[in-house]
C-alpha cells in the first residue's frame, strides 16, 4: 500500500511540519530560557515550580509561550485535516485494498462482538478526528500524521520506539512475544528484525488499525499474528509468552485500565518472562519546565490520561501487579541518532519487570 | 472527552497576528504569480506539467525542499520568535 502523497498535499503538510519545527526548535527553547532566568532571579523553590497552577500563572503570561501553544494546537488540527484530505481522493482504492483478502504469512483475527471501552471510543487521541477506530482509513491517516507530529525524527521507517525498546531488552532470547496495543504495526518491526525466528503477536482494540497493520506486514514481508482484543482482558492462555510489551500505550488509558493490563501481561507471560512498558519519562524524573510543557498535552492534545500515567508510580504498580526485578531503563536519542533523522534530544523510559518463576 | 479550546493567544498582540497574515498573503501571492509565469513559459514550449502532481516524499528527506520550507516559515512566522 503506497501512502506517498501528491506534491500538492505533501507541500501543505510540509508547511505544517515546518511550523511545528519552529515551535519545537526556536520558540520553545526561548520560552525555557525566560523561565530559567525568572526562576533563578527569584530563587523559586522546586516545589513551587512543580505546582502547575503556579507555573502556569507565570509562564502562561509570556506571549512567546502563548504563540507556541496556539501554533501547536492549530498545526495539530491542520495536520490531521490535511492528511485526511490528501487520502480522500484515494479512499475507495485504499479501503478496498484494506478489505482485500491476501494470502501470506501471519494472520488477522477480528472480533466484531468485542465491546470497546468508552475511554477508547470517546477520545480523539492526539486530536485525530474519529479517534483510532471510526474511519476505515484510521491506520494510513495515523501513520502519515504521526510522522509529521514527530517531525520525521526517525526517518521514514518509524522504527524509533522499537529500537529504543531493543536497547532496553537487548540480548535476551525470545521465542514468542506479544505487543499490546500494536496499532498500525510498524513500531514492532525492529523487534521482528531482532528476533526473526520468534512467533510475533499483536493485539489492539481497533479493527481499522489491525487491518492496516496486517496489510502493512504483508507488504513488508513480516509474519505477525494480529488479533482484536482488549489488553485489559486478554483472550489468551496463561504462561504463553516470554516477552510481552507495549509502547506508548499506557498513557492512552485510565490508571484503572493500566492496572488490569499489568495483571493480564503477568498472566500470559511464562514464569521468568519479561514485561516492558516503553513511554515518555514520569514528570518527577523531568525538570519542572519540561514536565509542565509535557502536561499541556493532557488538556490540549487529546491526551486525557497523559497526566495520570506520568504521575503514576510505575515501579510500585509493577510490584503490586506481581512482577519482580522491576527496573527502569532510560533510552535517549543519543543512543539512536546515528540511525534516525534527529534534531534536538528525545528520551524514553522503559519499565521492565519479570514474572516470578514460582508464579503461574 | 474533548475540552473547549481556550484562547491560547489571549495576550498576543493582534497586530503581530495581522503582520503574519499580511506577510503570508504576500508570500502566497508572489509565489502564485511566479508559478503562473513559469507554467505559461513551459506550456508555450510544449512541456507537460502533469509530473508536478506526482507523489513526493516529505521535505524532511529532501534537503533542498526542507531548506526552502524553513526559509519560508522563518520569513512568515519569524517575528513570533522575538515576542515579549
Amino acid at each position: 500500500m503506497d501512502l506517498t502523497l501528491s506534491r500538492y498535499h505533501q507541500a501543505r503538510l510540509d508547511l505544517v511540519s515546518g511550523i511545528k519545527a519552529l515551535v519545537g526548535y526556536q520558540i520553545s527553547p526561548k520560552v525555557r530560557a525566560r523561565y530559567e532566568k525568572w526562576a533563578a532571579d527569584n530563587a523559586v523553590p522546586e516545589a513551587k515550580l512543580r505546582d502547575r497552577a503556579f507555573l502556569g500563572g507565570q509562564v502562561g503570561r509570556d506571549p512567546l509561550y502563548q504563540a507556541s501553544r496556539g501554533l501547536q494546537r492549530i498545526t495539530q488540527e491542520m495536520m490531521w485535516r490535511e492528511v485526511a484530505a490528501a487520502l480522500e481522493a484515494q479512499r475507495r482504492e485504499l479501503e478496498s485494498d484494506l478489505d482485500r483478502v491476501v494470502s501470506g504469512n501471519g494472520s488477522l483475527t477480528l472480533d466484531p462482538s468485542l465491546k470497546l471501552p468508552a475511554y477508547f471510543t470517546e477520545t480523539e487521541f492526539h486530536l485525530q478526528p474519529g479517534g483510532l477506530w471510526r474511519d476505515p482509513l484510521t491506520g494510513p491517516i495515523y501513520e502519515i500524521g504521526v510522522q509529521h507530529f514527530n517531525l520525521h525524527r526517525f526517518g521514514k521507517s518509524g522504527a524509533e520506539m522499537g529500537l529504543a525498546l531493543l536497547q532496553a531488552v537487548a540480548g535476551r532470547p525470545v521465542t514468542r512475544f506479544l505487543e499490546l496495543g500494536c496499532g498500525p504495526g510498524y513500531k514492532m518491526y525492529p523487534v521482528l528484525d531482532a528476533y526473526p525466528q520468534a512467533e510475533a503477536n499483536g493485539i489492539d482494540l481497533s479493527a481499522a488499525l489491525l487491518k492496516y497493520a496486517h496489510r502493512r506486514a504483508l507488504d513488508h514481508g513480516k509474519t505477525v499474528h494480529y488479533r482484536q482484543m482488549n489488553a485489559e482482558a486478554l483472550d489468551l492462555p496463561a504462561n504463553r509468552f516470554d516477552l510481552v510489551y507495549n509502547m506508548i500505550l499506557l498513557h492512552e488509558v485510565p490508571v484503572a485500565a493500566t492496572r488490569r493490563i499489568l495483571r493480564e501481561a503477568l498472566r500470559v507471560l511464562e514464569p521468568g518472562g519479561l514485561y516492558a512498558d516503553l513511554d515518555l519519562p514520569a514528570y518527577r524524573d523531568l525538570d519542572p519546565f519540561t514536565a509542565f510543557m509535557m502536561d499541556w498535552d493532557t488538556d490540549n492534545n487529546g491526551e486525557p490520561f497523559w497526566r495520570g500515567y506520568h504521575e503514576l508510580d510505575m515501579k510500585q504498580e509493577m510490584i503490586d501487579a506481581g512482577f519482580t526485578d522491576v527496573r527502569f531503563v532510560q533510552v535517549t536519542s543519543d543512543a539512536l541518532k546515528n540511525q534516525g533523522n534527529y534534531q534536538g534530544k528525545w528520551s524514553y523510559r522503559v519499565v521492565l519487570g519479570t514474572k516470578p518463576r514460582a508464579a503461574s | 472527552m474533548s475540552a473547549p479550546v481556550p484562547d491560547y493567544v489571549a495576550d498576543l498582540p493582534k497586530t503581530e497576528l495581522l503582520r503574519i497574515i499580511v506577510a503570508l498573503s504576500t508570500e502566497v501571492y508572489a509565489m502564485a504569480d511566479r508559478m503562473r509565469g513559469i507554467e505559461d513559459i513551459l506550456a508555450a514550449r510544449g512541456i507537460d506539467l502533469a509530473s508536478l502532481d506526482a507523489p513526493t516524499d516529505p521535505a524532511a528527506f529532501d534537503e533542498k525542499r526542507k531548506r526552502a520550507r524553513d526559509d519560508f516559515v522563518q520569513r512568515v512566522f519569524g517575528s513570533l520568535t522575538t515576542l515579549g
